[in-house]
């Protein structure tokens, strides 16, 4: 009669930890993926923050401070065209953008719909993307200078 | 009746049933011997067994919360870290800013910043894991205890803008500033200093000594683990193994020193030696010293020597800029090509004078004889012919050619010379209303 009390009390004793166990497990497991979320979105700002001052593309005003989000037309087609970034993504970019897409959009005068992508390497098997938005107006110098509008989009993949 | 054994007799001997021998005045006459016996060893040994199993499930618990907290105190230092980087990318972001950072809840442990080879590593001492890396240039003393910290972002510009400097400064730091720097061309770049160290929040504001000599430096009182940088502009009033001023013995105090030699412009640093005198350091190479890489209008590069732990991780972050200089000059090297290509195309909006203009600077070489073609070009500014603006392209080549061989003052120097003449050439350009590289 007592081995069966014991055995009883021992059983719902473990039945509790194993209950106790699979629900920290879930709450790691939730908490995880949220943190993991946090992240990602943070990285997408952290990034599109750098993009925002990236020296390769600023209007820069000389020995001025560059002008605030503005991005230099010439620049931007020279650096798609020539395939730039991608050309040393190994050595540098990838350690400045991570696994991202960088693209930017002409609205006013309506650009290309396709934009610029100045950047391109999405996570192989990456289940999760986050895009980012920004405004910036593009200065264009030719043929006269000029001011366009539009928007940068960066998609950060994990 | 007779109670009813809990453990079946059957598993238990006869022959040792019957050699038990229990006092039968202790024993109820109608309760059983052998079977009392056995309840009672049986309650002892439950009570260990119970005692045994608890100790056992209580220490495994200890053992986990322990570990959990260890884990904890580790995640939350990474944690930590991690979100310093994002306050850095930020900071250094925001061109020319300052940034109070409270560091209240870490001022218990000790923050360390290092670079070797081109790659940084910050983090909480023996916290956590520090975060690396290979691009953003962080200045920073190798290692201190804060409650506050000084995040100070400034462009590195040569001549274009090429990547913003961090420095760190810890709250309380000194910076003792020694020397005119008149002899060493450094006078103004020193005041430079003292204003941008100035700022109307006091969580801001560097806290900054002027001193003209050595005696003022042997003359000032110092705390007890304070921490200290003396900065010499003079180039000459630390001198290597000379003995260090008592009161310094029990500080945190190094030396940065600037020297300059004709176009050569340099760094040492030193540290408190073994002995009580100045040892200079020379992690970077046992003779040669630090080149200097910054134009003279430009500060940012002699800023970030100020802020540096030491020559090695000077250089490091240094190197970090050398490579980006090499990817932006590249983006310049293809916006010539397009200015270039633009002027020779016909049917230009611009007036054919203009065009007529700007397709002669844009294509004239510095070795050429110069013949001015129009009046509205002051033939004056084409005396120095290696500023003509028909050698941008031939600049930003000598500026990709020199950024490999910039670890020595002689190549360094050539680097200089390239930047500061492309700097002039793309400056001339508007002046005559041709598009220009960065100036405008």
């Amino acid at each position: 009669m007592k081995m069966t009390e014991t055995i009883a009390v021992l059983f719902i004793f473990f039945i509790l930890v194993v209950f106790g166990i699979v629900f920290y497990a879930r709450y790691h497991k939730i908490s995880s993926q949220e943190k993991q979320d946090q992240d990602l979105v943070q990285k997408a700002i952290d990034i599109t923050t750098k993009v925002l001052v990236l020296p390769e593309l600023e209007c820069s005003q000389g020995q001025s401070e560059a002008q605030k989000y503005c991005l230099d037309l010439t620049k931007l087609r020279l650096i798609e065209e020539k395939g730039l970034f991608q050309q040393h993504l190994e050595e540098y970019y990838f350690n400045l953008f991570s696994y991202s897409t960088i693209t930017v959009y002409q609205t006013y005068p309506l650009g290309d719909p396709d934009g610029w992508t100045i950047y391109n390497f999405p996570k192989p098997g990456g289940k999760n993307k986050e895009p980012t938005f920004f405004i910036v107006s593009l200065r264009d110098d030719f043929p006269k200078r000029s001011y366009n509008y539009g928007y940068i989009k960066v998609e950060v993949y994990s | 009746m007779t109670p009813k054994s809990i453990v079946p007799t059957a598993i238990i001997p006869r022959a040792i049933v019957s050699k038990v021998i229990i006092p039968t005045a202790i024993v109820p006459k109608n309760r059983a011997p052998r079977i009392n016996s056995k309840g009672q060893i049986e309650i002892a040994f439950n009570w260990i067994y119970i005692l045994i199993a608890g100790a056992v499930i209580l220490l495994f618990f200890v053992g986990i919360v322990v570990k959990q907290k260890t884990v904890s105190e580790q995640n939350l230092a990474t944690e930590v870290v991690r979100l310093l980087d994002s306050i850095f990318i930020a900071a250094s972001s925001a061109d020319q800013s300052k940034i109070f950072l409270d560091t209240q809840g870490l001022k218990d442990y000790t923050l360390y910043f290092n670079c070797e080879g081109g790659v940084s590593e910050y983090g909480i001492k023996g916290q956590g894991l520090p975060l690396q890396n290979e691009i953003d240039p962080v200045f920073a003393p190798l290692e201190f205890n804060t409650r506050g910290l000084i995040l100070w972002s400034l462009p590195y510009k040569f001549p274009y803008k090429v990547i913003d400097f961090l420095f760190l400064s810890p709250q309380g730091m000194k910076y003792l500033l020694l020397g005119s720097g008149v002899s060493n061309s450094l006078d103004d770049f020193k005041h430079n200093f003292i204003s941008a160290a100035e700022d109307l929040n006091p969580n801001l504001r560097l806290e900054v000594v002027e001193l003209n000599s050595v005696s003022d430096l042997n003359d000032l009182a110092v705390n007890s683990n304070e921490l200290l940088r003396i900065v010499d502009f003079d180039g000459d009033i630390i001198i290597e193994n000379s003995p260090i001023p008592s009161q310094f013995l029990n500080s945190e105090v190094s030396v940065v020193q600037f020297k300059t030699d004709g176009q050569n412009k340099a760094v040492y640093y030193y540290k408190k030696g073994k002995n009580g005198n100045w040892e200079r350091l020379k992690n970077f190479d046992p003779v040669k010293p630090v080149p200097i890489v910054s134009l003279d209008e430009e500060d940012t590069a002699k800023y970030a020597a100020i802020f540096s732990g030491n020559d090695e991780t000077y250089w490091c972050n240094m190197q970090k800029a050398l490579v980006r200089l090499g990817l932006v000059n590249k983006v310049y090297s293809l916006k010539t090509e397009q200015i270039i290509n633009y002027y020779e195309q016909d049917n230009l909006l611009e007036p054919a004078k203009i065009v007529n203009q700007c397709r002669f600077l844009l294509n004239a070489q510095g070795d050429q004889e110069v013949n001015v073609p129009s009046n509205n070009i002051n033939s004056n500014n084409f005396n120095q012919n290696n500023f003509l603006p028909g050698n941008l392209n031939k600049d930003l080549g000598s500026i990709a050619g020199s950024i490999s061989g910039c670890t020595e003052l002689k190549q360094c120097a050539d680097l200089i010379m390239a930047a500061r003449r492309l700097n002039s050439a793309d400056q001339l350009l508007p002046d005559y209303s041709c598009k220009n590289l960065f100036s405008s």
